[in-house]
């Protein structure tokens, strides 16, 4: 019950919210013919700080008659220190509050949100709902602490080096990512924007202005499971073009990637041949191309086509093949055939819609995934968003399986 | 000597002639002299290279939002600029080099390259577009020039010049019509309109006073045509000129170290 309250409080906050900024509409002229301030002096600033905290709360049900509430209140803390000789460390850290459901009912639930594929020990479960598989009825929440990033960073305009718990990112595409070979991911987490930190070293080396070799180490206390891979970027004719190659986990991976244009229409795609050591398994492609367009009201589309030839090409059983395998850039989606559609409008500079479809053939699912966002005050957004899925199981037809509910307060700061 | 030849001549003659005695102070600018004109009103805000921090507040009848920004510019081809406020999306940073155009964003450590049709999307909710914050276009270069005739902005004597797109050039824009302070080049009016030759917004530019070392206009207007009770507003919070700017700081390299 304390926390249907602590709901109806939070709603209450928004709704203060709003209408403190609808009173701003009689400061509107006095904020434009404010004396502008002094431009601050040039001195060293060797400190940069920010974050933001988020409550979330999660319904999620297969039938209206039983929906489980998850609540997480999420707080992500965002430094960096630079040295006055050069270089600098950053340091970003999430702290988690998980309550609810999930946290009452699930044995190892705690546990899981400190899993981590990485050999530094940066996550801290400070409050966890169970001990040796076993509920604890006393405990109410789930406390945790990751740091994703910690590393020291050294540049200059012909190099640069990496090491620490860092984010290589080497995906062009937005939804579907086969050149991102040092994370795995899952897109439905849509609330972990900035996604896990790989282990790694990392050197980068600029030829000339605008072509640069990355070259990257992923360790995870595993030979069988490290990734290291070299990647070459370069820009010509109108287009980013890369290469890539290297070791994943027991694969090889050989990348290529671009970014351009055909006339006003973006035009980008990736894919990445996986071949395993053992040369009498078959290697699998994993591929995707995109397009997009928008227009000068404010309507943006996309549609995106992703290809795994390993992937299922007859339904199956959702349970066993899409939750036990945590997607990564060889094997994106269960299905050999997936297109993604998403349309988004601005509907005024504090309000903002989106509309996403994903269909994957063969195993027939399709998912939907509306999502509206609305900007309440300077720093502080309120989010609503839902995935809806649909799918045909084995020996079933095709219906709804599942979904979700999710209201957001971001206040960033 | 033959006919042309004498035609040769006097045709130099009277251009020697006009050229020695101009025939009055007040003569009106040529189409050569309107795109000299426009190319020294293009680069009155930015310099041969420019640093600058700006403020930008959209204004609606029930709410308004700010940001502040840094942007640095270097010639027509290359400019970088970085979002400081407001904190959801400080680090955000847009490069333009030639006509293509990334952004970074800090949360993802990605770059994404733009399409070119997102450069007539409205830029992060404004009343201006991609274009013209990054100024992909160049107006003495992609556009015919005519002069309509003369008006006072902000009390200030200008020029009318009318803009139409060359056919070759890929520009966002069916006309535009800008106001250039006949002393100061400083444009003080620009009226843009779509390819259908509606209006699609009008920039008014005031406070004229002297900032990094030139007498500019420091704030600007974009009233957008269909909607007159919302406007963004610009305003200059520092600016300097010909600052000397390393190349490097114009590439994709350097757009995820940014530090303002």
């Amino acid at each position: 019950m304390k926390f249907t309250r602590l709901s109806i409080f939070l709603f209450l906050l928004i709704w203060a919210s709003v209408s403190d900024a609808q009173t701003d509409s009689t400061t509107v002229s006095d904020t434009t013919e404010t004396k502008l301030p002094e431009p601050k002096k040039e001195k060293f600033e060797w400190f940069e700080f920010k974050g933001y905290l988020k409550f979330m709360q999660t319904l999620s049900f297969a039938d209206l008659k039983n929906i489980n509430v998850d609540n997480l209140i999420h707080n992500r803390l965002n430094f960096k220190f630079y040295i006055p000789k050069g270089g600098n460390f950053t340091l970003q850290l999430r702290n988690r509050i998980q309550f609810g459901g999930s946290v009452n009912f699930v044995p190892g639930y705690g546990e899981a949100t400190v899993q981590y594929d990485g050999i530094a020990p940066f996550e801290f479960l400070w409050i966890s709902n169970d001990s040796k598989g076993i509920i604890l009825d006393s405990v109410a929440f789930v406390f945790s602490t990751v740091i994703d990033r910690l590393y020291y960073d050294y540049s200059n305009d012909k190099f640069q080096i990496r090491l620490g718990r860092q984010r290589v990112n080497w995906g062009i595409n937005t939804t579907w990512n086969p050149n991102d070979i040092f994370n795995s991911y899952n897109i439905y987490d849509f609330d972990y924007e900035e996604r896990q930190g790989a282990d790694a070293v990392r050197l980068k080396f600029f030829p000339n202005y605008m072509s640069s070799f990355d070259l990257a180490y992923k360790f995870t206390g595993r030979w069988a499971d490290d990734v290291f891979a070299l990647k070459y970027l370069f820009n010509k004719a109108s287009y980013d073009f890369q290469f890539l190659a290297g070791k994943f986990k027991q694969d090889v991976a050989m990348g290529f990637g671009w970014a351009g244009s055909i006339k006003t229409v973006g035009f980008k795609g990736e894919m990445t041949y996986f071949q395993p050591y053992q040369f009498d398994t078959l290697g699998n492609l994993s591929a995707s191309v995109s397009l997009d367009y928008s227009w000068a009201k404010g309507v943006y589309l996309m549609g995106t086509y992703l290809f795994n030839s390993t992937g299922s090409n007859h339904p199956i059983n959702p349970t066993l093949a899409q939750v036990q395998t945590i997607p990564n850039a060889k094997y994106l989606m269960p299905a050999k055939h997936n297109l993604m559609a998403m349309v988004s409008y601005q509907f005024s500079p504090i309000f903002f819609g989106a509309l996403s479809t994903i269909y994957s053939f063969e195993i027939n699912s399709f998912i939907l995934f509306p999502s509206l966002t609305f900007s309440l005050k300077q720093n502080l957004d309120l989010d609503l968003i839902a995935q809806i899925y649909f799918q045909e199981l084995p020996g079933d037809k095709f219906k709804n399986i599942g979904n979700g509910i999710f209201w957001r307060l971001k206040w960033s700061f | 000597m033959k006919i042309s030849g004498i035609i040769t001549l006097m045709l130099l003659g009277v251009f020697g002639m006009s050229f020695l005695f101009p025939v009055n102070e007040e003569r009106t600018p040529q189409s050569e002299d309107l795109k000299e004109i426009i190319r020294k009103a293009e680069n009155r805000m930015e310099g041969e290279s420019s640093i600058a921090s700006m403020k930008i507040t959209i204004v609606r009848p029930k709410y308004t939002r700010d940001m502040t920004l840094k942007a640095w510019t270097k010639g027509d081809d290359y400019s970088l600029m970085y979002i400081m406020t407001p904190s959801r999306d400080q680090g955000t940073t847009y490069l333009k080099r030639s006509k293509e155009i990334w952004y970074y964003l800090p949360s993802v450590e990605r770059n994404i390259k733009m399409p070119p049709s997102m450069m007539s999307q409205s830029w992060m909710g404004t009343d201006m577009s991609n274009d013209d914050l990054v100024k992909r276009t160049s107006m003495a270069n992609d556009f015919t020039h005519k002069l309509l005739g003369s008006e006072t902005i902000d009390g200030h004597d200008c020029h009318k010049i009318q803009l139409i797109p060359k056919e070759s050039a890929d520009v966002i824009w069916g006309k535009i019509e800008i106001w250039v302070d006949k002393k100061l080049y400083n444009i003080m009016k620009q009226k843009s309109y779509d390819e259908d030759m509606e209006l699609v917004n009008t920039m008014n530019a005031s406070n004229v006073k002297m900032m990094g070392g030139e007498e500019i206009p420091t704030k600007m207007e974009i009233v957008p045509a269909d909607k007159p009770n919302q406007k963004t507003v610009m305003t200059y919070l520092s600016i300097q000129f010909n600052v000397d700017i390393p190349d490097h700081y114009f590439t994709t390299q350097y757009m995820t170290k940014v530090k303002p």
